[in-house]
């Protein structure tokens, strides 16, 4: 099955949590793990329930990351 | 000195993180500035993005981040984008911001308010970038903001203080730190704004784009150090005319 991370197809078994999809995605891009955060239908995942969250085919997810801003 | 929500600092000079031209030397900048309250941004993960050190260097540095909802249009996305940096960062401690006017980045002021009474029932540090509006940095301050941001004049226009018959305002109702962010462009500018009684000035452009950022922000500093002393020794008082400051009126006479 399919999830969506910022519009991108990531392909996950259906037992997978957040957490897992999450890490695999920030080693793919190396991006720090601990350093990100998901919103879900634009309201906040908390990064506490992400090892508790499985995924579901079609599910959407919004990553973000810290940049330097004024 | 500048103390926030119970919080002393140092310095009274807040730095962004943009617009430099590359991570290392804003860490030396801002190492440089002596600055203790550090702003950064949130972006969405692009599949193609260069890897972005601010964070990394921050950490190093040891400084309390500032993270700010630049990006966001209305308060429902500023009141997310806080959501998402106190997920990420660990820090409650917010730099509100919601302009949607991408030409002038102008702060909307109703949706600032709005954001800011919803964020501080949540916990959140408030520090909402505003128009330098009195009225409603009083409203701001009653949502329970722990201080407010008026800016000076555009964000990263270098222009100085052309608001500051209303900033007089606002620091002589304020109850709360003020602190002047965005359009100061020089060490002077800050100056003016110590002079006028702000608590504090947030400075990025001028520092970041200067030819030698390092030395600018060494410049910030001592700037915003010499207010320090300044409002501790306390400006004397101007007067209409002539006061002499030796006794030579009376040199050639026998007092």
């Amino acid at each position: 099955m399919f999830i969506y991370i910022n519009q991108h197809a990531i392909a996950c078994g259906s037992d997978d949590t957040l957490a897992k999809v999450i890490r695999a995605y920030c080693d793919d891009h190396q991006l720090h793990f601990d350093e990100v955060a998901v919103a879900h239908n634009d309201s906040l995942m908390p990064r506490s329930q992400w090892a508790h969250q499985r995924v579901v085919a079609e599910q959407r997810f919004s990553l973000f990351s810290a940049v330097a801003g004024g | 000195m500048l103390t926030i929500a119970g919080h002393s600092f140092n310095s009274n000079l807040l730095t962004g993180t943009g617009k430099f031209a590359s991570p290392a030397l804003m860490a030396k900048a801002i190492a440089g500035s002596g600055s203790e309250l550090v702003t950064l941004a949130l972006k969405r993960i692009e599949q193609v993005q260069d890897k972005d050190m601010t964070l990394r260097h921050l950490r190093e540095l040891g400084v309390r981040l500032l993270p700010n909802t630049s990006g966001a249009k209305t308060a429902n996305e500023a009141i997310l984008a806080a959501q998402l940096a106190r997920d990420m960062l660990g820090t409650s401690w917010l730099k509100l911001e919601i302009h949607p006017d991408p030409r002038h980045l102008l702060p909307d002021p109703m949706e600032t308010l709005l954001a800011a009474e919803q964020l501080v029932k949540d916990g959140f540090v408030v520090l909402p970038y505003c128009p330098a509006d009195p009225t409603l940095c009083l409203r701001l301050q009653e949502a329970g903001c722990a201080a407010v941001m008026p800016l000076g004049s555009p964000i990263g226009s270098n222009q100085g203080l052309q608001t500051r018959d209303f900033l007089r305002i606002i620091v002589e109702q304020s109850q709360v730190p003020v602190i002047v962010d965005a359009g100061i462009g020089a060490p002077s500018h800050a100056a003016e704004a110590f002079e006028i009684g702000a608590d504090g000035v947030l400075v990025n452009t001028a520092i970041a784009t200067a030819a030698d950022p390092v030395a600018m922000a060494h410049a910030f500093r001592l700037t915003c150090e010499a207010a320090a002393y300044s409002k501790q020794g306390k400006l004397a008082q101007p007067a209409a005319g002539a006061q002499a400051s030796s006794p030579f009126t009376t040199f050639l006479e026998p007092s």
